[in-house]
């Protein structure tokens, strides 16, 4: 545990310092004060607006950086050797893989606060009225990036190149922003279709249960209840970096 | 209890890379009944043209991938992550992490090597005091000078004052000042007492240091001998031409 712990903490010192960081929060602060100046409609819909606007940046933001630094760790540290360091040390290569995974997550933690607290500055400008379901949501774009993150390390891991990695990830991130909308059209599909979209909605991200941010959504999931969305994200999350940890062990460098 | 003489032993190692392309993998034999010894206390210097095989030897030893065929061992024991925490290994170019700083790298490193506090804090000491690392310690890797970040390396590979040390490639990228220091550094290092196998093209700085040499061509050790002034290049150009 004390690897994981120093792994994690080596990670987010190095990725605060890191360029992509400052620079995610620079282009967040720029989409706030774009919506800020385009959302000139009625009062209640530019409050809307910019709120729409600003937890949709945070969620791709944070998404951008944290799919940056797993293709990092799990892929461009292995082509530029930089992972010889510490694999040539006496730790165990799932303590080391768990703790840059949780070093990265703390930094879309840190990043999600810092960009959060940003677009609550600004709301609160406008005179915009706060409930916890905001301050939630902020939490469940969390948990989809810590999903994210897990998948993007096991598919960076397999990985012949950078591209694949980036693109694979990518391509899971919209799968499973998709699954919900896929649910309407199941009528209209054939048994094979159906089958295969249940097979998906095991395997990709089901990103429909976290989407509090979306105000429709939310509204489900706060009559549904939280609890069982968070345990979902839990349980992913534990499945893929034990997998990711299990193909970490017996790959060449 | 038994001395152990041998610090690396490869008996008939037998490497092959495969890559997976979307239909077809293809398959490169980059080691082929490699054999070779290297004696506790020595320099050994492996020398071969690109490809050789030289870097695949380091790999294995290190535990990073893993032989098809034949038997290795490090320190008398099978590579493991438990064994290699006796080795220091100094890769080919300076491969570090730039946003740290050098004293918080060796502190991460000290820690997964299992050093406390005040053992890392002694080994810092000892290492900087060595490699004249002075105020650099505290600058961020990224934005110190190639040869210091060569310095920084190999500062890595000794924080757990290791018995075997691995340089791939030790001289690369270095201007004359950083080459002769470089051989200044690994000489006071066997001093102490320390196994040291390198990798190299130059024969001329091998030839000032080495004890031994293995000459690897295509996967193989062509020849092991030892090193006698002015006559390794010609050993060198007979085994590989």
């Amino acid at each position: 545990m004390k690897a994981v712990y120093n792994v994690a903490k080596y990670t987010l010192l190095e990725n605060a310092r890191s360029k992509s960081f400052s620079l995610s929060v620079v282009f967040i602060a720029l989409v706030f004060v774009s919506a800020f100046i385009f959302a000139k409609l009625s009062e209640v819909v530019e409050i809307r607006a910019i709120q729409d606007i600003g937890m949709g940046a945070v969620q791709f933001f944070s998404f951008l950086t944290a799919l940056f630094f797993a293709v990092k760790v799990a892929f461009v540290e292995g082509q530029n050797k930089t992972i010889y360091l510490p694999l040539t040390r006496p730790v165990k290569r799932s303590e080391y893989i768990f703790g840059r995974y949780l070093g990265i997550i703390l930094s879309a933690a840190l990043e999600i606060a810092a960009m959060g607290m940003l677009l609550t500055i600004l709301l609160y400008l406008k005179q915009a009225e706060f409930d916890g379901f905001y301050f939630l949501s902020y939490f469940f774009i969390f948990l989809k990036i810590m999903m994210i993150t897990a998948v993007t390390i096991l598919i960076s891991l397999a990985s012949t190149s950078q591209a694949s990695a980036f693109i694979f990830s990518f391509l899971v991130w919209i799968t499973g922003h998709s699954l919900g909308e896929v649910e309407f059209l199941l009528d209209e599909m054939s048994p094979a279709m159906v089958t295969m979209v249940r097979i998906f909605k095991w395997i990709f991200p089901n990103y429909t249960l976290l989407n509090l941010a979306d105000y429709t959504a939310g509204r489900f999931m706060a009559a549904a209840g939280y609890l069982p969305a968070v345990l979902y994200a839990v349980f992913y999350v534990f499945a893929v970096m034990w997998l990711a940890a299990a193909v970490f062990e017996k790959k060449e460098f | 209890m038994e001395k152990i003489e041998k610090a690396l032993e490869f008996r008939d190692v037998g490497k092959i890379y495969r890559r997976n392309h979307f239909f077809k993998t293809t398959e490169t034999e980059a080691l082929k009944g490699f054999s070779l010894d290297i004696n506790r206390g020595e320099i050994f210097c492996l020398l071969g043209l690109n490809g050789a095989g030289k870097t695949t030897a380091v790999k294995l030893a290190l535990n990073l991938i893993f032989p098809d065929s034949g038997d290795i061992k490090v320190l008398g024991e099978k590579p493991s992550p438990e064994v290699v925490s006796r080795v220091g290994y100094v890769s080919e170019s300076p491969y570090l992490f730039p946003y740290l700083t050098a004293r918080e790298l060796f502190n991460l490193l000290g820690i997964l090597s299992g050093l406390n506090s005040s053992r890392r804090a002694e080994a810092m000491d000892r290492i900087c005091d060595f490699l004249s690392l002075g105020d650099f310690i505290d600058k961020k890797i990224g934005e110190c000078s190639k040869g210091m970040q060569q310095r920084v390396l190999l500062a890595q590979a000794l924080i757990h004052d290791p018995e075997l040390l691995i340089l791939d490639e030790p001289y690369s990228g270095l201007d004359p000042v950083g080459i002769s220091q470089m051989r200044q550094y690994i000489e006071k290092l066997n001093a102490e007492g320390k196994t040291i196998l390198m990798t190299s093209h130059l024969i001329a700085e091998s030839e000032k240091i080495a004890a031994r040499a293995g000459i690897l061509k295509a996967g193989r050790i062509a020849k092991v001998i030892p090193v006698l002034p002015g006559l390794l290049e010609k050993e060198f150009l007979e085994a590989v031409l």
